[in-house]
């Protein structure tokens, strides 16, 4: 890359995160919540628009790799797997429903002013600088839990993923006619500018076939959370740094531009992205009149809100990616650090759900006695 | 009939800046605890709430039980009342 393609890459990253902020707080479509509310609640509502964003992505994927426009060889972005992997995810499934929102959705709902999402911002980010001081050990860990070297199921059969691929883009078309005559995609919700889920699941699929396209890898974002975590212990404590020359070293992935420096290529992707998702939703918010900051959160809800961070980081760190890579970005791949990654979120979220109820601060109703006549509604 | 008889009592539920699923939670325990009230009409049940899917779930949840449902913009947030046989 040259520094002005370096430039745009950032550039066009921003955009991806402008339109994800915009879409995702519109239609508030929180991975974390769709899965969680499966266990909690068993509601489907919002699954079958999470699945078809799946099926979506993995069949543009598909057809424009038969194009030639996608290379055949996977991304640089995803490794051999480890069983590490499955604990990662178990540990983000966990902390993700502590947290009340993933990697991605902490950060819409943070622009539009929830400040439990900003203590949740915290938690990831001072989890991210935990895993880097003991990334030794994790790393004995992961090399420990590897019993493979093959990271796409296609690179040991071939015939099978392709198998694989067709039958998953005719199961998305099926189910999508389906769910569509059925209405099982039509969504009802009074808030304003409402974006309809299935409509979020074909930005999602289409968003992330053009950071494939431009970045050569599809979307992530967790180590933009370490590379802050990173930047704020420099700054903070230079000599520590200086004298822990791991943690820089965490994304397993450096390339060198024009002039013959090293950089990190995430720096360009989910950085930008990032500062796109908060400003795309923070801007979303205050054009919809809904921006407001309405104080700190009950103390335990904080300090779930700031557990869950943490382990929503070590788990994205343990397994190398978060939700929106692996089951966005992975799973549509055939990777299988995504399969085991999904699995381990799938059941931690099953655990956090468990777990939630113990968490969630009583909240003391105001009763008022009103005579019939005395309209009970404020008004608008 | 005097005023008292007929008189409406309001409970307002304050879940502004509450995360997910904390808001549904509140707002179904309260929905639980007065629900033959509300579906009388005795009681009315006012939800504040800056959460959007909020706007979603809690009507879905209350209608299913059988329960009128009122949705509306104040400010920068939603009142959903609840009350009454749908």
């Amino acid at each position: 890359m040259t520094i002005s393609s370096l430039w745009l890459a950032a550039g066009f990253n921003l955009i991806i995160g402008l339109v994800l902020g915009n879409i995702l707080y519109r239609g508030d479509f929180c991975i974390a919540g769709i899965l969680r509310d499966q266990f909690l609640f068993r509601d489907r509502t919002l699954l079958r628009p999470l699945l078809l964003a799946v099926g979506l992505t993995l069949s543009l994927f598909t057809l424009v790799r038969y194009t030639g426009m996608l290379p055949a060889t996977p991304p640089p972005t995803f490794g051999t797997p480890s069983l590490t992997g499955i604990a990662g995810g178990w540990l983000f499934g966990i902390g993700m429903v502590l947290a009340g929102g993933c990697v991605i959705s902490t950060l819409y709902k943070m622009g539009g002013g929830n400040l439990s999402h900003s203590v949740a911002f915290m938690g990831i980010v001072a989890g991210s600088v935990l895993y880097a001081e003991l990334q030794p050990l994790f790393d004995r860990l992961y090399s420990a839990g590897k019993f493979t070297e093959i990271s796409f199921i296609n690179q040991k059969w071939p015939l099978a993923a392709e198998v694989t691929n067709l039958l998953v883009m005719l199961f998305t078309v099926f189910f999508a006619l389906r769910w569509y005559r059925a209405s099982l995609l039509k969504i009802v919700a009074a808030a304003h500018g409402y974006l309809q889920p299935w409509k979020i699941a074909v930005w999602l699929a289409l968003l992330n076939l053009s950071a494939y396209l431009v970045n050569g890898w599809p979307l992530g974002i967790s180590k933009a959370y370490l590379n802050i975590g990173v930047w704020l212990e420099t700054q903070l404590f230079p000599a520590h740094v200086l004298h822990s020359p791991t943690i820089f070293q965490q994304t397993r992935l450096t390339m060198m531009n024009s002039t013959g420096e090293m950089y990190d290529p995430y720096m360009l992707t989910e950085l930008p992205l990032m500062a796109g998702i908060l400003a795309g939703s923070l801007l979303t918010a205050v054009f919809l009149k809904e921006f407001n900051v309405y104080g700190l959160p009950p103390c335990r809800q904080g300090l779930s809100a700031f557990t869950g961070g943490i382990l929503m980081a070590l788990g994205a760190r343990m397994s190398n990616g978060c939700n929106i890579k692996f089951m966005l970005g992975g799973l549509p791949l055939l990777s299988i650090e995504a399969v085991l990654f999904v699995s381990g979120m799938l059941l931690g979220a099953w655990h956090g759900a468990k777990l939630l109820p113990l968490v969630i601060t009583p909240i003391t109703a105001k009763k008022e006695l009103l005579s019939s006549d005395t309209p009970s509604i404020r008004p608008t | 009939m005097s005023s008292a008889d007929t008189a409406i009592e309001t409970i307002e539920l304050d879940i502004l800046g509450q995360v997910c699923p904390a808001c549904l939670l509140v707002v179904l325990k309260q929905i639980n605890l007065y629900r033959d009230r509300l579906r009388d009409g005795k009681a009315r049940l006012l939800v504040l709430t800056d959460h959007r899917d909020t706007t979603r779930t809690v009507p879905a949840s209350a209608q299913k039980m059988g329960l009128c449902v009122e949705v509306r913009k104040v400010s920068t947030y939603y009142e959903i009342i609840i009350g009454g046989k749908s």
